[in-house]
């Protein structure tokens, strides 16, 4: 997996590459927008990360000359503007996702593994272990017995199921089933979590909703 | 071109003042002169149709001959006459002398068309001739005789005594005007003077002005006038300004003080792990503790950011359909844990099924600052209790608590941006004192609002009433949701 990152400020740069390259991602650095595009134009990367504001030509200007010339490359935008509306246009301009700095790496990573997981056909059931989601029928359940979940409830298990096996941060979490304007106050999900574990998890011997701690939860069958 | 004026607003008015009342007075001076020397050549014209009276009735003429009844009269009379007709001349149509006076022989006036023109209309005709350096004013008048002949008489009178008259009356105003103008320029100087005085004062206690020390302030004459007016504006502005820069270094104080705490843990438990470098596992540990206070920072820093944001800030809502039973009820559930640490019961009423379209991220911190209010400023072994009801299409969320209570005088400032109050203050708990601000904010960009009721002593409650959208949200409120997240 390839990765380019276009940042202009060196201690940013400097992480991203490092922590993607111990990920065991290729990485290759451009400094502004232009040697950027040059270099995404060049080569088939698996993603980018993309800087909002760089020198000679900024994120958004390069996001929708890569968007113009036919180019579905998964792209990741980074601002330190963290209003809704800059997270709109953002998202208009054709980024498949956002994050505002400051942001931790596990949350970048956690959204740089789901961008490239994206492809995945929409299945009409989804299954960890014995927990089985139906999502014609909004149905939810676990050794065949059947789970009453509300909406946001059912919303939060599906998300998870979806990436199962991979953790998901609570801001992904919360972006997914709610809305952007969580920022900072994202343990609305530990409690729908909660409200999961009591219903799916309890009263069975094998706990499928993990928590990865500091960064998100995980379902998963494995331990 | 234009005229450069006088730089001073002093001398810029008196000078306009005088220039403008000037203008004004020379034309009424132009004005008057013109209708009193009229009158003075038509008094004196009055005068020469008065006399050409006295002397036509003096007058005989008879088969050409001209006779003068004054002959037969006394001296006196005959020596008046004689006085007061120097300049008289009798012609015939013709134009042939009759009789003259030696001093209007000496005149030579010719048979003119206005003499023509008098033996026409049988009116007086004027005109004026010279003599040497004076002039004459003469008089034309029809004198009918013996058979229809008619004959012309002429009287003249010198003019000097009227344009001496005239000449006076244009002095006189040639010198009184510019009296005028000076003393005029003069007086408005002074007025304006005084009357610019207090902006002297206003200008000097400006130079002197702190705008965060009350104590200097713009003098208020107590004229009730515009400048009077415009110290007490800018005085209230000084003012509004002095408060805003109160809260501000208020906040700024509780900011460093939320700011420096997670850097005093930080650096303690760094220093420590880095002394008793032991094992993989302590440094885990730190750096896991570590990284919750950058956390804490983070949101610190958020929160800086929007204090940041304009006076005006209105929140931009994102609604959807949503259960507010849902939010209140996993508000509640989610501030279990932190209650208990607190030694605080937590209890809610929650009505089931209230949908409406919210913005379910902006309720939520709505509720999270209630509620963390509600749990910090408790008593020991106190209780915080949230309910949800309907009331008149309204949804109501109130959360009372068992706390300090707010004093009346405070109560209204609570809601300021960064207003904490002096309880708040006094104790060593942490807080921007924008919680309130914020929860005030959402609840009005929901079309609703929020009220407090507190008792000093036995706790406050807060009451949110929104209402309950169930029509079509606008346009400009839908936003679309991240994409990368639907899979």
């Amino acid at each position: 997996m390839r990765i380019l990152v276009i940042e202009d400020e060196p201690k940013v740069a400097r992480t991203l590459v490092k922590g993607l390259e111990a990920d065991h991602f290729a990485v290759d650095l451009a400094g502004d927008g232009e040697e950027g595009l040059q270099l995404a134009t060049e080569i088939d990367y698996d993603a980018i990360i993309l800087d909002w504001n760089l020198p000679k030509m900024d994120g958004i200007t390069v996001l929708k000359k890569l968007r113009k010339s036919g180019s579905n490359i998964r792209i990741l935008l980074l601002s330190a503007r963290k209003e809704v509306s800059d997270r709109v246009c953002a998202l208009q301009a054709g980024a498949d996702d956002y994050l505002a700095k400051p942001f931790s790496f596990e949350e970048l990573l956690a959204r740089v593994h789901a961008l490239l997981r994206r492809p995945m056909e929409l299945l009409d059931k989804l299954s960890v272990e014995d927990l089985e989601l139906d999502r014609m029928r909004h149905m939810v359940t676990r050794a065949g017995k059947q789970i009453n979940l509300t909406q946001r409830e059912y919303a939060v298990l599906e998300y998870l199921m979806r990436n199962a096996g991979r953790t998901v941060t609570r801001t992904m979490v919360v972006e997914h089933v709610w809305n952007l304007g969580f920022e900072g106050l994202t343990n609305i999900v530990d409690v729908y979590i909660n409200y999961l574990r009591q219903k799916i998890d309890h009263g069975f011997e094998k706990p499928l909703i993990h928590t990865a701690r500091g960064v998100g939860y995980m379902l998963s069958s494995n331990q | 071109m234009k005229f450069p004026l006088p730089r001073r607003l002093r001398s810029r008015l008196a000078f306009k003042q005088t220039v403008s009342f000037a203008l004004l007075v020379a034309l009424l001076a132009w004005g008057a002169y013109a209708l009193f020397a009229h009158r003075i050549y038509d008094q004196l014209d009055d005068e020469l149709q008065d006399r050409s009276i006295a002397v036509r009735s003096m007058l005989q003429v008879r088969n050409g001959e001209v006779r003068w009844l004054n002959k037969e009269a006394d001296r006196e009379v005959r020596d008046q006459f004689e006085r007061s007709i120097r300049y008289f001349d009798l012609l015939d149509e013709q134009g042939h002398k009759l009789d003259t006076s030696t001093g209007m022989a000496a005149l030579r006036v010719p048979f003119g068309a206005t003499a023509a023109r008098c033996l026409q209309s049988e009116n007086p005709e004027y005109e004026t001739v010279s003599q040497g350096g004076s002039q004459l004013r003469l008089v034309n008048v029809s004198v009918t005789g013996m058979q229809q002949r008619h004959f012309v008489l002429r009287l003249a009178l010198s003019m000097e005594q009227a344009d001496q008259d005239v000449a006076r009356l244009r002095w006189f105003i040639l010198v009184l005007l510019p009296a005028v103008f000076v003393i005029h320029g003069l007086t408005s100087w002074v007025i304006i003077g005084n009357t610019l005085k207090p902006l002297d004062q206003i200008t000097a206690a400006a130079a002197r002005i702190n705008p965060f020390d009350p104590n200097h302030r713009l003098p208020v004459v107590g004229t009730n006038d515009e400048l009077d007016e415009l110290s007490i504006t800018i005085n209230s502005a000084f003012a509004r300004l002095q408060a805003s820069f109160q809260r501000m270094s208020e906040f700024l104080r509780n900011l460093s003080h939320e700011v420096r705490q997670p850097l005093t843990v930080m650096r303690a438990e760094t220093e420590q792990a880095l002394r008793q470098s032991d094992s993989d596992s302590r440094y885990r540990e730190t750096l896991s503790s570590q990284l919750q206070h950058v956390e804490l920072l983070a949101r610190t820093v958020s929160d800086l950011m929007e204090m940041a944001q304009s006076e005006s800030d209105q929140i931009k809502l994102q609604r959807q359909p949503e259960d507010l039973s849902e939010l209140v009820q996993a508000a509640i559930d989610g501030m279990r844990i932190k209650a208990s640490e607190n030694n605080i019961h937590i209890s809610g009423t929650v009505q089931q099924n209230m949908n409406g379209q919210f913005d379910a991220g902006q309720i939520w911190r709505l509720l999270l600052n209630l509620l963390e209010n509600a749990i910090k400023y408790n008593q020991p072994e106190g209780r915080v209790d949230v309910s949800l009801t309907t009331h008149n299409g309204m949804a109501i969320i109130s959360v009372s608590d068992t706390g300090h209570g707010i004093a009346p005088e405070e109560q209204a400032k609570i809601f300021d941006r960064g207003y904490r109050t002096q309880s708040a203050r006094k104790s060593s708990l942490p807080g921007t004192g924008l919680g309130l601000h914020f929860a005030r904010a959402i609840a009005e960009a929901h079309g609703g609002t929020i009220e407090l009721t507190s008792v000093v002593g036995r706790g406050s409650c807060f009451r949110i009433a929104l209402p309950i959208h169930s029509g079509p949200v606008t346009e400009a409120e839908l936003v679309t949701q991240p994409d990368s997240t639907v899979n």
